[in-house]
């Protein structure tokens, strides 16, 4: 992920080229829907956030400060949304007794493999916390120091969030007949 | 029970996040003790089966549906006759020469954004006298089912005009690549009446999207001699992402 290349794109969208946002889109628009997918646990939220996270993107491009890498600030709007939606639906879930979000069709269910909703599984029952420093170290494939950036917190809380996670999925995986 | 930095240190080792010594360390640590490997065995299990849970793939038309949504700001224009930038040159009359222009063109100089009125600063040009040692130096013709016409390069030592005067008749996309020619992208003219209302540009490319008649001019400018490495500009043309058409103009 390489920020002078972002940062040239940036520059090239801000002044009005519509190649420069398609390559941008190209680049962050499937790990952005990947992120938000493994936060979310559902396709159609998924989606949801992707496309909000862009426009939110797209609309304050002139508040990105370049003395930060575009990919951090991309994927914290990415983490916001998520969580954002996670309350939105459980609200949702609470007034209308309806399916939580994170509960899937049949056929997302027939979409994924074994071992991805096993994993999606025992995801969706950690904190969001603890399901954010997964998603972006194992699905975001980020550095604890980057992870430390997009989340603005010290790298110390995201080993001590991460460790702790894995600890609670490998016990959930377990008794779900996983190790 | 084991020790937090224990636990650190397998949870870096796993994660690869770990220096030369403390490798030594870890290696150590798992010969000698049995409570270090079996908590080294669960959490490479668990990463490992995390490793293995592929990407998913977002929706086919997930990115046609944000790249409608996003709206950016319009192409910056600079509407003027200034010759400032073209250090006294007879801009005008030159594109009129060269391009044989005589309806109204608007001139939108790449720069800056002023307070410039721009209504005020589109007229008419008459044909003028011409640009001393303006002189044809290539040209390409497409001629496609899509899109027809032809790419015209003519200019002087320091000018450069590409004129375009194409059809097609239905959304089409022209990128000029200056790379290595030794040139910059200096302003931008059009015939009224065939109005080109969409186009973007960076330092060495420009691109123009419409459809129908089309007749712009392109204004080059020289950077250096030095600069110039491939001695071409390269011109595409595209349809809904596909290439339909690729040629090098020769300076």
């Amino acid at each position: 992920m390489g920020n002078s290349r972002d940062q040239a794109l940036i520059e090239r969208c801000q002044r009005g080229d519509r190649r420069a946002l398609e390559e941008l889109l190209e680049t962050y628009q499937r790990p952005v829907y990947n992120a938000a997918f493994r936060m979310l646990g559902n396709p159609e939220d998924a989606s949801d956030v992707t496309q909000a996270v862009f426009l939110k993107v797209f609309e304050h491009l002139d508040r990105y400060d370049p003395g930060h890498k575009f990919f951090s600030w991309i994927y914290r709007i990415a983490i916001n949304e998520s969580i954002n939606q996670f309350k939105r639906a459980k609200r949702e879930t609470k007034l209308d007794d309806t399916e939580l979000s994170g509960a899937r069709g049949p056929v997302e269910e027939a979409e994924l493999d074994a071992d991805s909703r096993r994993v999606q599984d025992a995801l969706m029952t950690l904190q969001e916390d603890y399901r954010m420093v997964v998603v972006l170290r194992h699905f975001s494939e980020m550095s604890y120091r980057e992870i430390s950036e997009v989340l603005h917190i010290p790298e110390i809380t995201v080993k001590s969030r991460l460790y702790t996670a894995r600890q609670l999925l490998k016990d959930r995986l377990v008794a779900g007949g996983e190790g | 029970m084991l020790h937090e930095h224990t636990k650190d240190l397998i949870n870096r080792a796993v994660d690869g996040e770990m220096s030369e010594p403390e490798k030594a360390e870890f290696n150590a640590l798992l010969a000698d003790s049995q409570e270090a490997r079996s908590y080294n065995d669960g959490l490479t299990g668990v990463v490992s089966l995390l490793e293995r849970v592929p990407l998913v793939e977002p929706p086919a038309n997930l990115q046609r549906r944000i790249l409608n949504q996003i709206q950016l700001p319009r192409p910056q224009r600079w509407f003027t006759w200034s010759a400032a930038w073209m250090q006294g040159k007879p801009v005008s009359h030159g594109i009129a020469a060269a391009a044989g222009l005589m309806a109204a063109v608007a001139i939108y100089e790449l720069g800056p954004v002023t307070d410039t009125d721009y209504a005020a600063l589109v007229g008419t040009l008459a044909r003028g006298e011409g640009l001393n040692g303006v002189v044809q130096l290539s040209y390409l013709d497409i001629d496609l089912p899509a899109v027809h016409g032809r790419v015209l390069l003519s200019g002087s030592d320091d000018l450069k005009l590409l004129r375009f005067d194409v059809a097609s008749d239905a959304q089409v996309e022209f990128e000029v690549l200056l790379g290595g020619s030794g040139l910059t992208f200096g302003g931008f003219a059009q015939e009224a009446e065939a109005g080109t209302d969409n186009f973007s540009y960076s330092e060495d490319n420009l691109s123009v999207s419409n459809f129908g008649a089309q007749r712009f001019t392109v204004i080059l400018r020289d950077v250096s001699a030095e600069a110039a490495t491939s001695g071409g500009i390269v011109v595409s043309v595209s349809q809904e992402g596909e290439a339909l058409y690729q040629g090098v103009l020769s300076l």
